[in-house]
């Protein structure tokens, strides 16, 4: 009578989905490290990219118990249960979405606003933001902007991972510590000390750079190009995403066993292959969850850009968050504001139905 | 021969581990290291990689910075009173989605999926518009209702992970004894729950602590929380580095202690002994 839910493919490796908040990789991702090299709790909690060893729930040597149909006619207890977060969502999610798409079709410039006037527009808003020359630059940018970080991220994160893998126990706790630290800075404190660190007068790396090269970088300014002004920025958003993707991977790379490494070697494979050709492929699961999140993440980064360039030099480093919070709250153009948004919330849902596709397709747990 | 490459193998890894563990640190240590300079120390491009005089002026200067505690309070507050009710909420839903089938249940879960991604930064400006309508603005309780809309989601998500994790059988083994369903659920689950609680709690905490765009449009000057206070931060003279890396260390602590609890409590889930013998 009980478990008579269907076959379910195996439970695979896959994280937890998890939301950074409201900063790229940065906010509170369910990384939180074990730093005896266990699985990140979020990851460990019922989905891990392993069984979880010592991970919150854990059945040991065994997969997390999938939950089990015990009656067929379950009443209205579950739905009760499910109603409050429902309701929630819709009047907290749901309607604000209703009330962005509706602003995109109004004229809402400062007089419509305070004068408490409907305007109704059409597409005007949308004709305005595609013939904006600026809009386009801002959503390139954006774009390049999410590549190089998700490149960094993904591929440093891989590599912090390996080296986990590589070294001994003490050293690993080393590494995870460092990773705990950086994960567990809030944003506005990280971008603040990122400033700080490249501050012109000041700054400690003008000061290395002076100090150990022959040039002299004492009033070198990096916020005044945008290329090193963005190099900031990257640095500052990579260097908070990377904890939880390393962490993750690592916890992926434990599950992946000794023997099939072992078997490659005597085959010949030199530790590039392994990975390439036998490690890669067994975590490709977690690779393209992490990859869709981080993607999603980094096009939405905000508070870093705010806190450390408010957009500058000449508003050459604004992204379409930023871009959108200007035309809305800067120069009160709430309409146009909002037709970016709903763009801006398109290409996000973009992302976020192939990272569900593959949620669903690597079968995590019981969708 | 082998083996000695070997050793040199290892030996370059763990110099690489120490590398990557400084690169990592560096910035935290930087903060909190500025924090405890003396002015003279900072406004110089002789830098000194390690304190040599250490002083609590400038944490004296954040904290005596006009609002610090009472933005010290709100964020406190708001992070609090999302993290119960997130919590809350999310309990009922997790504890249905992992312990029944329902028709419903899938569509329900793809929701909470696709929901935790939609970027909160572009409905700023609708919940900006509603809630000026509604005269609303600058609503602290108002700012708590808003966090919901990204907390939830996501605690919704993790601690369902956390229910089903837990065997079913010792509910039902409660049952057969004789307990009623909810008496199962209250006296066998919920208490072996306990890490799952804490862990999604602090992950909620740490999203509310961490949130900067709706607190800087929602809410005024006298509501405002601690990093829209820290990410604005400007003296008359010239940034104060000094305020505010003590401002951005005290800002800070919270979280890393969270952290670090975290994974201490997370390691021995009590479950694990539970099902072992």
């Amino acid at each position: 009578m009980e478990n008579d839910a269907t076959n379910r493919p195996p439970e695979e490796a896959a994280p937890a989905p998890t939301d950074p908040g409201p900063d790229a990789g940065a906010g509170a991702v369910a990384v939180a490290v074990d730093v005896a090299g266990t699985v990140p709790p979020a990851a460990g909690a019922g989905s891990g990219p392993v069984p979880p060893v010592s991970g919150s729930a854990a059945v040991p040597g065994q997969a997390p118990v999938a939950p089990r149909q015990r009656r067929r006619e379950v009443g209205p207890l579950p739905y009760a249960l499910v109603v409050p977060s429902v309701l929630l969502l819709v009047g907290l999610l749901g309607y604000p979405l209703y009330v962005l798409v509706r602003t995109s079709f109004q004229l809402l410039d400062l007089r419509q606003l305070v004068r408490r006037q409907t305007v109704w527009t059409g597409l005007d808003n949308y004709a305005t933001v595609l013939s904006d020359s600026e809009f386009w630059a801002v959503a390139v940018r954006t774009l390049v902007f999410a590549a190089i970080c998700v490149g960094l991220t993904i591929g440093i994160g891989t590599l912090v991972a390996l080296l986990m893998r590589r070294v001994g126990k003490g050293m690993r706790l080393l590494v995870a510590a460092g990773l705990l630290l950086a994960w567990a800075t809030p944003p506005v404190s990280a971008a603040t000390v990122f400033r700080w660190v490249f501050d012109e007068q000041y700054g400690v790396v003008n000061w290395a750079v002076t100090r150990l090269t022959p040039l002299d970088w004492s009033q070198h300014s990096w916020f005044a190009d945008r290329y090193s002004a963005f190099a900031v920025i990257i640095l500052c958003v990579v260097w908070q995403a990377v904890p939880f993707v390393a962490l993750t991977l690592y916890a992926a790379l434990t599950t992946v066993p000794d023997e099939v490494l072992e078997a490659a070697r005597i085959d010949g494979c030199g530790p590039w292959r392994a990975f390439r050709h036998v490690t890669a492929p067994m975590l490709k699961p977690v690779f393209l969850i992490l990859t869709s999140l981080s993607v999603i993440w980094d096009l939405k980064v905000f508070t870093q850009v705010y806190v450390i360039t408010r957009g500058g030099p000449d508003r050459q480093t604004v992204l379409i968050n930023l871009y959108t919070y200007t035309q809305g709250f800067g120069v009160s153009r709430f309409g146009v504001a909002s037709a970016a948004a709903v763009i801006m919330v398109a290409l996000t849902l973009l992302v976020t139905v192939w990272y569900v596709r593959v949620m669903v397709r690597v079968g995590e747990e019981d969708l | 021969m082998s083996a000695l490459r070997s050793r040199r193998g290892t030996a370059a890894a763990n110099l690489t581990a120490v590398v990557v563990f400084l690169l990592f640190v560096f910035p935290v240590y930087w903060m909190v290291s500025t924090a405890f300079k003396p002015a003279g120390d900072i406004r110089t491009f002789d830098v000194s990689l390690f304190p040599t005089t250490v002083t609590l002026e400038n944490f004296r200067t954040a904290i005596g910075a006009d609002g610090f505690w009472r933005f010290m309070r709100n964020s406190l507050i708001v992070s609090a009173a999302v993290t119960f009710l997130a919590v809350l909420v999310a309990l009922l839903a997790a504890t249905a989605v992992a312990r029944f089938r329902f028709r419903g249940r899938r569509t329900y879960l793809l929701m909470i999926l696709v929901v935790q991604m939609v970027p909160l930064e572009a409905l700023v400006i609708p919940m900006y518009l509603t809630l000026r309508d509604a005269d609303l603005l600058n609503v602290l309780p108002v700012l708590v209702a808003t966090y919901m809309a990204f907390v939830l989601p996501f605690t919704v998500w993790t601690l369902r992970g956390f229910v089903a994790a837990l065997p079913v059988e010792l509910e039902e083994a409660a049952m057969i004894d004789g307990a009623s369903r909810w008496g199962a659920f209250w006296r066998i689950t919920f208490p072996l729950m306990g890490p799952g609680l804490v862990a999604t709690s602090v992950f909620a905490f740490i999203q509310a602590w961490n949130e900067f765009i709706l607190a800087l449009t929602l809410m005024e000057r006298q509501n405002q929380t601690l990093p829209v206070w820290l990410g604005t931060f400007k003296t008359a003279q010239g940034t104060d580095w000094g305020g505010l890396m003590a401002g951005s260390t005290l800002y800070a602590i919270p979280v890393v202690i969270f952290a670090v609890l975290l994974q201490g409590r997370i390691a021995g889930g009590a479950a694990a002994g539970a099902v072992k013998g």
